[in-house]
């Protein structure tokens, strides 16, 4: 059966972008199913607003990232005001228990750090993109991934090494 | 391994499923979306008027300029001297006040020059590297004898409540490696603030 445009486009994104846009949600969330309605809330934005990359795929993705930042923390906020939908971790597929600790220790961080330690280390962007991803100052980005990975260095101690 | 490439390894093993996939595919393709329209005829007519407008101020402006020099040009000589030499204490007085360079250039439309304090009295400090980012903010980036400071300048931040000092609205973000002690930190901040105020008064 032929495809259609539109869900060969999607088909496209999902398939460059879907999985780092599940792990930033996740990294958000801590929550496999919600971080999968942000996937699919980030897409639908994306048909919404049928934005023009002219083809350039790093703007694409900052578009989509920057997206699927604010869906996680618009979710993470509506979360947090319904005490009844709590907070579950249940990002079980991390198995073996040294990748988990660090995994939990990044977890443990204040969510605007985390998001800045998983754009940096994980996305690699640098503290300029950071800062258009998340509209926030270059300056501020640069002290939040200073002080989170002073906090990182507590929890981690020993196993340190989070560096430039 | 490194924590860093842990997480890394850890955050691989994160990843949509196939069956996911379909599920997120199945939702979006079903789901009906009505595109914005970025470039509404509405905007468009309020974007030619807002346009409209602008030109009517460029031409009207000036316009009223002229006729004002027009009419002075018709006064005694003197009244008209009264009014240049107002204009002009008018045009300068940024220049002119104590403020120095900092008021000067922020009295300009657009352009907030940040204050930024002298460290190099500050003890220990053997060299301090002034960045100016993109953004606006300025980073200090500071080698003392003990180790490393960082501070960033910025206007107020709303998002931001953590900032270590804040005067007249500017943030300033105070990192260092090793860390500096409490009472390390206090001597940095009244230093800063002192610096700031010396170089307004």
């Amino acid at each position: 059966m032929a495809l259609s445009i539109k869900e060969l486009r999607i088909r496209r994104i999902l398939d460059r972008y879907g999985d780092s846009i599940f792990r930033l949600a996740c990294s958000y969330l801590h929550n496999e199913a919600d971080a999968q309605e942000v996937v699919q809330d980030t897409l639908i934005q994306l048909l919404r607003y049928d934005p023009d990359f002219h083809g350039d795929t790093q703007k694409e993705k900052g578009w989509m990232m920057k997206t699927a930042v604010n869906l996680s923390r618009n979710r993470l906020r509506a979360l947090s005001a319904h005490p009844s939908e709590e907070l579950n971790d249940n990002t079980e597929v991390i198995k073996d228990p040294d990748l988990r600790f660090v995994w939990e220790a990044v977890n443990t961080l204040p969510v605007r750090y985390r998001e800045v330690i998983h754009l940096f280390y994980q996305e690699g962007y640098s503290v300029k993109e950071i800062a258009s991803i998340t509209g926030r100052r270059e300056g501020t980005v640069r002290s939040d991934l200073f002080r989170a990975r002073a906090d990182l260095k507590e929890v981690l101690k020993e196993s340190y090494d989070f560096e430039e | 391994m490194t924590s860093r490439n842990k997480y890394q390894e850890a955050n691989e093993s994160i990843m949509l499923s196939e069956k996911r996939k379909e599920a997120i595919l199945d939702a979006v393709l079903t789901t009906e979306v009505a595109p914005v329209r970025r470039f509404s005829s509405r905007f468009h007519w309020a974007g030619v008027g807002v346009l409209a407008a602008v030109a009517l101020l460029i031409v009207i402006i000036p316009a009223r300029f002229r006729m004002g020099s027009a009419s002075q040009s018709e006064a005694p000589m003197e009244a008209m001297a009264v009014a240049e030499s107002a204009e002009y204490d008018e045009a300068e007085e940024p220049v002119l006040s104590d403020n120095g360079s900092y008021e000067a250039a922020s009295a300009m439309p657009g352009i907030a020059v940040l204050p930024v304090p002298d460290l190099m009295e500050f003890e220990g400090v053997q060299s301090v590297r002034e960045l100016h980012n993109e953004d606006g903010s300025i980073t200090l980036d500071i080698d003392t004898d003990t180790g490393r400071i960082e501070i960033n300048i910025c206007q107020e931040d709303l998002e931001s409540t953590d900032s270590d000092l804040v005067i007249d609205g500017v943030s300033y973000y105070i990192t260092s490696e090793p860390l500096l002690s409490e009472e390390q930190m206090e001597r940095l901040k009244e230093f800063i603030v002192a610096q700031i105020q010396e170089e307004e008064y």
